[in-house]
């Protein structure tokens, strides 16, 4: 670059430079070298300070969290913002459908059917994945213990209270021992974007199976795409082996 | 400057670009590897960019149908291979010498670029080709292009490889990718500022008005830009240059079938 203090060919200043310029530092090698090792070695640290960051949120009011781009990994979706308000005096939980016994829980009924715990790693069909979340909920044979399905059953699907918004499992798929229909994560009641109060929980596969916001179970004699499954996505969404993936 | 001079300078303007410099005269700023170079880079980076919110946004994806997904996903790949490809080519076939030159002006930052960095006050400052601004945002594009590719190969192995994991990866890649856009905003934004947007067809045509470079760029004596340092030898580059871009189509084939 030209630094020089002595100007072109024939060239005169209008006015003397008052700055001194010295013949240029190779800072911007160094920002460049700076940035890719930070870039790069942060594919190995990179995870650890933002769980670090997040844990370090932990005091600030929901709201303020789910707005700092590092709120444990999760990446919040909706299909039709804004998100679904629980009001835990009028909330209820149905299950109709093919059933002996429709049924309808209040939250506090919920609360007390057999709750169940788990550790499981969540995965989205976009690439992200959040390890270890902790959740507590109701398994689905002890939520339908009551209603009873009838033989003609064949699966069911989860409605959301966020209008559109449905999904499905078949029999065979709701019956997975890590299938659960959550309402507590990381120990707290589920927060309003995770699905407040209660969403479906199935690790074996991609998180838009899992209704958030659910608040109805239909049994059914024959299964139907859900909300992404119109628009594209594979309808048996096992992680690893569906979705082109 | 290897032009002639074709008319007397105004009165009271000559700086480091030469009293040959009138308002009529345009001086050359760029040549034709870093036009290809920047042409290459900005517009795979764009399509880059395009293709990776398709990927990554839940309403794009609801937009184009959610089957579209894997092709997708295909395209971003191939023009990554491309990509890569088309910069070697540049590299290969360009004026090497010229693209070292290049690289070290924007490697050294003198007391008038971080003048020019640290205050908007102060972007009177003499400037020579490129301004700090300029020189920032080089450096900086090309180091996220390195994390980009590096966290995008990381991506790509623990998709097709079952138990390999980066979990920082995803991160680093949207990370750096936010951070690109918003040099690239800062980047177009200034490039089409009423101020400077004269010098806008100088990436393009390689010129800029001489009375431009003087006001902007007074610090430039463009005899140290020699247009061409060491024009490129076509016959051996052809086939190495034929390799490359094989090898490329060859890699952005098997990015989308493995």
């Amino acid at each position: 670059m030209s630094s020089s203090q002595e100007p072109g060919p024939g060239a005169a200043r209008e006015t003397p430079r008052e700055v001194t310029l010295d013949e240029g530092r190779p800072i911007g090698r160094r920002v460049f070298l700076g940035t890719v090792g930070l870039g790069i070695t942060s594919l190995l640290w990179g995870q650890a300070a933002i769980d670090l960051l997040s844990k370090s949120t932990s005091a600030l009011p929901q709201g303020v969290r789910s707005a700092i781009p590092f709120g444990q990994g999760w990446r919040i979706y909706a299909v039709n913002p804004p998100f679904p308000t629980f009001d835990r005096a009028s909330w209820t939980f149905t299950i109709e459908g093919l059933v002996e016994k429709p049924i309808t829980y209040t939250y506090d009924q919920l609360l007390a059917l057999p709750a169940a715990d788990q550790t499981t790693d969540f995965h989205c069909v976009t690439g992200w994945s959040v390890d270890d979340v902790v959740w507590k909920g109701v398994r689905l044979d002890d939520l339908l213990a009551e209603a009873k399905p009838l033989a003609s059953a064949k699966g069911m699907e989860f409605w959301s209270m966020e209008e559109e918004y449905v999904d499905t499992l078949t029999l065979d798929q709701a019956a997975m021992p890590d299938v659960m229909l959550a309402y507590e994560m990381y120990g707290q009641p589920i927060p309003r974007e995770h699905g407040a109060p209660t969403r479906m929980v199935i690790p074996k596969m991609y998180g838009y199976k899992g209704t958030k916001w659910c608040n109805r179970i239909k049994l059914v004699d024959r299964i139907e795409d859900g909300y992404w499954e119109v628009r594209g996505y594979d309808r048996d969404a096992w992680v690893g082996d569906s979705n082109g993936l | 400057m290897s032009e002639p001079a074709s008319s007397t300078p105004p009165p009271g303007h000559v700086g480091a670009i030469g009293p040959r410099a009138s308002y009529q005269h345009r001086v050359h700023r760029f040549s034709g590897s870093e036009r290809a170079l920047h042409m290459v880079h900005g517009s795979s980076f764009l399509a880059m960019m395009a293709t990776g919110f398709m990927l990554g946004l839940p309403c794009m994806v609801k937009a184009y149908g959610a089957e579209h997904r894997p092709l997708v996903l295909d395209v971003h790949l191939v023009i990554a291979a491309l990509w890569a490809t088309a910069l070697s080519l540049v590299w290969i076939f360009g004026d090497r010498a010229r693209l070292r030159h290049t690289r070290e002006q924007f490697e050294s930052l003198d007391a008038d670029d971080l003048l020019w960095l640290r205050s908007k006050a102060a972007r009177q400052a003499p400037q020579a080709r490129f301004n700090g601004g300029q020189k920032l945002h080089a450096i900086v594009q090309a180091a996220l292009t390195v994390i980009l590719f590096a966290s995008g190969i990381a991506l790509w192995v623990e998709l097709k490889a079952s138990g390999f994991a980066v979990p920082g990866a995803l991160g680093v890649h949207d990370y750096a990718m936010a951070v690109a856009v918003f040099f690239v905003v800062g980047h177009v934004g200034m490039a089409l500022s009423p101020r400077i947007r004269t010098s806008l067809p100088s990436i393009l045509r390689g010129t800029v008005p001489a009375s431009y470079a003087r006001s902007h760029h007074a610090d430039w004596d463009e005899s140290d830009d020699p247009r061409e340092i060491r024009p490129p030898r076509t016959a051996g580059r052809l086939f190495v240059g034929a390799v490359a871009l094989g090898c490329g189509v060859v890699v952005a084939v098997a990015l989308t079938n493995v």
